[in-house]
């Protein structure tokens, strides 16, 4: 081994210990390292930590995020989450690897350059479909954009990494302008729009403060930025583009000094001139919120957990303060006793909001009965499901709410060492936190004696490493002993026996997030909202083929009509609204005709769908209910640990047996026999992700069993499954020759001024003719 | 203490005892499979399935502890279709054959790959106890047994008539006692069988065998083989049985609850692959049920310990970086063959 490999080594081990424990981190920095996990190089990690090979082995094949063989300079990342895949996730994946010359052999080109690969969800999912390079995203990307966004990436990682600029508030500064910047803000040119601020405003001298803001939730709408002028008057400006930044800031302000004014009057007079076509008016991104849409997406939402959406930088710990931030905690460190905290929090009936919806209180109470030195507290940020980014949402927008949730928890059930889990695809939110926690040791909300009371508390990062399985609490403990995130049987619950033994606390991001809320404002408040069954709110990813997408945040009990056609302002283009899709893998498809259900854990529960942790994915009618069954089926296939039987073997012939429905050769018996085994896995697995796995497969065989027969009679009537299509240009046909252009198979004669054909033979049916032809010629049929 | 019923019986049991320990301690037997006693469970197999009628769970008895008010019923027929089904779907992934073609050909079903092993040790005399119980001979038969043998999709059928014409001309053939042991075991019906060799599997059947070469011709044609001609064309047997088929637990499990391996078809089956360890143990990663015991034990003692390899429908045991493997089972192989639940590990110079 070359020298200098050894002590890189050295050098991570001695960073983070040679506890069996550190597997994971330690197996994160080598590959941040090297670019995958050479042999020798983990020998020499087990060397070094007297973890054993046998173990590191174990570990580092059961997590999709490690390597084996080496990994292209860049990592293109084509999100499958639900999101993508109804808007055609797969196409662009395909489209990526033909560009690629990959095949399923080789995810790295030949030069070394890219290496493709799935991921499960971005948490991108109002821009579907996402593509992330490296570190930039990329949204709403067509089949033909491929070689644009190579290049665009490529120039841009040419480019000098610009440091940041650090925005400081200063209060004589008259005004502000408001400009988000979530992960998928900055997907949208948030970042862009940024830069051409800080550029607009040195040009012009205006002096006002740019804030970054936590996320809006209007994710439609975005880059969206919101100028309050010197006279407190907001305006809002939606989809706005780095050209449009400069014509409004003069819109609302005064450029610093006369000459300034007059070089801009003329400046911008020159561009009108030279530039007309670049130059656009401010009234162009002009949004009213007074008007009905907005008001609309705005006005049936309660906001908790997402509180002064929109209004808080998300790492400012001053105004965060300012706003009412931290008065909860002094509260109950100063008034409140932890059983007095833990009574208030079981008389709001909050309950966990990563899925399975267990009684907080009860919880918090089961951690403070056991009597141990040591007691854990964890935020769960693992969240894992396809068209779900609430969590993530949450961690970059409103950090500071989360940690004080906790620390209130901590508190009040006796832990004093806490975690964030959070997913290793979530880079913003792994860094906001990680601001957040630093501000708030050094103003004394975590640490030592937090706010000279003799509570303690000290939080640590663990960065997940791809599982889904490890969003189960006792799966994530394992890993973060440094182990394969398997489950195991309940009880022991983490309660009694958690981290490295000792009484531990899983709460999931949403819950902590409303924690503070309830104490300002007492139980009853959010006991007031919601259903007899479900309190509070319910912050949702809303996705899909939905005019208006984004993270809402909705009282309990509020109707799937109210959401999707209220909020979300109906279908996109006119189509017909088929089912929403609630829950992700663990939830079902809920057809239009129950669209009445309120949302809350027992209604859903009863029409077999599931709270989930919050993704709501809007299908419409050229949706296929077996393609959507069949794609959640192989996400929770593929994400089985592995351990039991039904899980591991079960789910892989129900995906089987859907895969031979879509291709149409199946007969009524596979049905029959698809219904029974779905029933099987969900009694004979042993975790939640077994047990809830062929959800999407009974829901959909209950309330959609006419499509499942027309695929047995081999149709599929939403014209999705590839095996019972075929393309076909008609009459309409007016010889362009885009098709025969973009054709990535040649199956397309080039044919000018003449109707062209498509050769069925060659037809990989990837859908490229239908999108780029002007003239709707190409119909699948 | 924690006060449950079990099929209608009330039971008091200690805090944190598990349903099969208290349902053990009222005579009532829930079937097992991946489960070993003194060893953590891994419940994978969900073959020890009850109903918790009380939460309306379905529960592995082997971790699952008791709780105050629990109502179990431990073999109603939800819980038989369970353990029925979780048997059947791990037959859908297992890729072997039970007992040998030439075997299940033979009309006498005499355990062919037996003899041949003990014939390639020179050991005749045991070789002549398992065929005795043929007391007609072979002479009359039209040798069913070649037909199917495997080796027929390498290179030639092992010369089976030959062989037992050998062991039937030893001269003190008629003085031994047949084998009693073979006599005592029931004939399973349920047979585990993987369909036709894949080329790509012939390397993975040459690794068992001692001779590679073709078919053994006697010398002298009409005396048939000499002992060191039987010795070596009986090592060209490329034992397809399965070496614990009387003992394993999978295949006694599908005899009990009648399943049908073609019930959960996967679309296509995995390859066979055969690994030889060190003191003549043989893996064979189809048979395994990824119970994960082997690796509880070589963990404690190994210098190389067995892992779980990748995750989900693909993990597989396994020992890391393959160059160690010399180093695996060279304390615990015994101790891992035995408690093997199924005849993924086994010696195969038995």
């Amino acid at each position: 081994m070359i020298e200098n490999t050894e002590h890189i080594i050295q050098q991570i081990v001695s960073q983070y210990g040679t506890s069996k424990d550190k597997a994971i981190p330690v197996l994160q920095a080598v590959q941040k390292e090297f670019n995958y996990l050479p042999d020798d190089v983990l020998k020499k990690v087990c060397d070094l930590t007297g973890i054993s090979y046998s173990r590191i082995i174990g570990v580092s094949t059961f997590y999709s995020q490690f390597r084996f063989i080496p990994a292209g300079k860049h990592l293109i990342k084509v999100c499958v989450g639900t999101a993508c895949h109804v808007k055609g996730a797969m196409q662009v994946y395909d489209a990526f690897s033909r560009y690629l010359k990959l095949n399923p052999e080789h995810d790295t080109d030949k030069d070394g350059l890219f290496t493709l690969k799935q991921v499960a969800c971005l948490g991108c999912c109002t821009i579907a479909p996402a593509v992330q390079i490296d570190e930039v995203t990329y949204g709403k990307v067509g089949q033909n954009d491929i070689a644009e966004i190579l290049n665009n990436f490529l120039s841009k990682a040419t480019e000098k990494y610009v440091e940041q600029k650090s925005w400081i508030r200063n209060s004589k500064l008259q005004g502000e302008i408001r400009l988000g910047l979530g992960s998928c803000c900055i997907a949208s040119g948030s970042e862009d729009v940024r830069e051409a601020l800080m550029d607009g405003l040195k040009a012009t001298g205006i002096h006002t403060q740019v804030k970054q803001v936590s996320c809006v939730g209007m994710c439609h709408q975005v880059p969206l930025l919101e100028v309050k002028d010197k006279n407190d008057s907001v305006t809002f400006y939606s989809k706005v583009a780095p050209q449009d930044v400069k014509n409004i800031l003069l819109k609302h302000f005064e450029p610093a000094n006369f000459v300034d004014k007059l070089k801009n009057n003329l400046f911008q007079k020159l561009d009108r001139l030279y530039l007309d076509n670049q130059v656009s008016s401010p009234d162009k991104c002009y949004l009213d919120v007074s008007e009905k849409p907005v008001q609309d997406f705005m006005k049936k939402q309660v906001h908790i957990a997402t509180e002064l959406k929109g209004v808080l930088n998300p790492i400012d710990i001053d105004e965060y303060k300012q706003k009412g931030g931290f008065e909860a905690l002094q509260k109950c460190l100063d008034e409140y006793s932890p059983e007095e905290i833990i009574e208030m929090i079981k008389q709001s009936g909050l309950r966990g909001r990563g899925g399975a919806g267990f009684p907080t209180g009860e919880k918090w109470e089961a951690v403070y009965n056991r009597q141990s030195n040591i007691k854990y507290i964890i935020c769960n940020g693992d969240e894992g499901d396809p068209g779900a980014f609430m969590d993530r949402m949450l961690l970059e927008s409103f950090p500071y709410r989360i940690i004080e949730g906790m620390t209130i928890a901590a508190y009040a059930t006796g832990a004093t060492k806490g975690y964030f889990y959070i997913r290793a695809e979530y880079r913003l939110a792994v860094k906001r936190i990680r601001e957040a926690l630093a501000e708030c040791e050094k103003h004394g909300f975590i640490g030592d004696n937090i706010l000279n009371s003799k509570t303690s508390l000290q939080i640590e990062i663990f960065e997940g490493a791809g599982a889904f399985v490890c969003g189960e609490e006792t799966a994530l403990i394992a890993s973060m002993e440094g182990k394969r995130g398997m489950p195991h049987m309940r009880p022991p619950f983490p309660a009694q026996q958690g981290f490295n033994g000792y009484p531990t606390l899983v709460n999931n991001v949403e819950t902590f997030a409303n924690i503070s809320w309830i104490i300002r404002n007492g139980a009853n408040a959010f006991n007031k909202i919601g259903t007899s069954s479900g309190k509070g709110t319910k912050v949702f990813a809303l996705a899909g083929k939905i005019a208006r997408g984004g993270l809402i945040e909705v009282p309990m009990g509020i109707t799937i009509r109210e959401i999707v056609e209220e909020i979300g302002g109906g279908i996109q283009g006119n189509k017909k609204f088929k089912a929403v899709q609630i829950g992700g893998p663990s939830g079902g498809c809920i057809p239009a005709s129950l669209a009445e259900t309120p949302v809350d854990y027992q209604f859903l529960n009863e029409i077999g769908a599931m709270m989930g942790s919050g993704g709501l994915v809007v299908l419409d009618e050229t949706d296929c209910v077996i393609d959507i069954a069949k794609y959640f089926l192989s996400f929770t296939q593929n994400q089985s640990c592995g351990k039991c039987v039904y899980c591991r073997v079960g789910t892989k012939h129900i995906l089987n047996i859907l895969e031979k429905i879509s291709s149409g050769k199946a007969n009524m018996d596979d049905l029959k026999k698809l219904a029974e085994l779905s029933f099987q896995v969900k009694k004979g697995s042993m975790c939640g992700l077994g047990k809830s796995a062929p959800n999407p497969v009974i829901t959909t065989l209950k309330y959609f069993m006419e499509e499942y027969e027309a695929h047995i009679s081999g149709t599929c009537p939403a014209k999705k499954c590839k095996e019972l299509i075929m393309y076909s240009i008609n009459e309409k046909c007016i010889g362009c020759t885009r098709c025969a252009q973009y054709c990535p198979s040649g199956a397309i004669e080039f044919n000018p001024y003449e109707k062209h054909n498509i050769d069925i033979e060659k037809c990989i049916k990837c859908d490229i003719c239908k999108q780029v032809c002007p003239n709707e010629a190409v119909e699948k049929i | 203490m924690i006060r449950i019923k079990i099929n209608n019986i009330f039971i008091e049991v200690p805090d944190g005892t598990m349903l099969l320990k208290a349902a053990e301690q009222l005579g009532i037997e829930i079937p097992t499979l991946c489960y070993l006693k003194d060893f953590i469970p891994s419940s994978s197999c969900m073959v020890c399935v009850v109903e918790d009628k009380y939460s309306g769970k379905f529960l592995p008895a082997c971790s699952a502890l008791a709780q105050t008010g629990m109502i179990i019923e431990t073999d109603n027929d939800e819980v038989k279709k369970l353990r029925k089904n979780a048997v059947e779907l791990l037959l859908s992934e297992h890729v072997g054959d039970c007992e040998a073609p030439c075997k299940r050909a033979c009309p006498a079903h005499t355990n062919i790959p037996a003899i041949n092993r003990f014939l390639a040790k020179g050991d005749f005399k045991n070789a002549a106890k398992i065929l005795h119980k043929t007391k007609h001979g072979c002479a009359e038969c039209a040798a069913p047994c070649e037909k199917v043998c495997r080796r027929k999709n390498i290179d030639a059928a092992v010369s089976i008539m030959q062989l037992q014409e050998f062991i039937f001309s030893q001269k003190d053939f008629k003085e031994i006692p047949s084998s009693s042991k073979s006599q005592r075991i029931a004939k399973l019906k349920f047979n585990s069988s993987y369909g036709k060799m894949r080329d790509n599997e012939k390397p993975e059947f040459l690794k068992e065998p001692e001779n590679a070469n073709a078919r053994t011709e006697p010398k002298e044609i009409q005396s048939g083989f000499t002992a060191d001609e039987a010795v070596a064309e009986a090592k060209r047997c490329l034992h397809c049985d399965c070496r614990k088929a009387d003992i394993c637990k999978l295949r006694l499990l599908a005899e009990k609850f009648e399943a049908c391996q073609r019930i959960f078809e996967l679309t296509e089956r995995n390859d066979v692959s055969k690994i030889i360890y060190p003191e003549n143990v043989i893996y064979e990663p189809q048979k395994c049920i990824k119970c994960g015991i082997c690796i509880q034990i070589t963990e404690k003692t190994e210098e190389i310990a067995f892992t779980f390899i990748g995750r989900g429908f693909k993990v597989k045991i396994g020992v890391p970086f393959t160059d160690k493997i010399s180093k695996a089972l060279r304390k615990t192989a015994k101790e891992c063959v035995d408690s093997c639940p199924t005849g993924a590990l086994a010696f195969y110079k038995s």
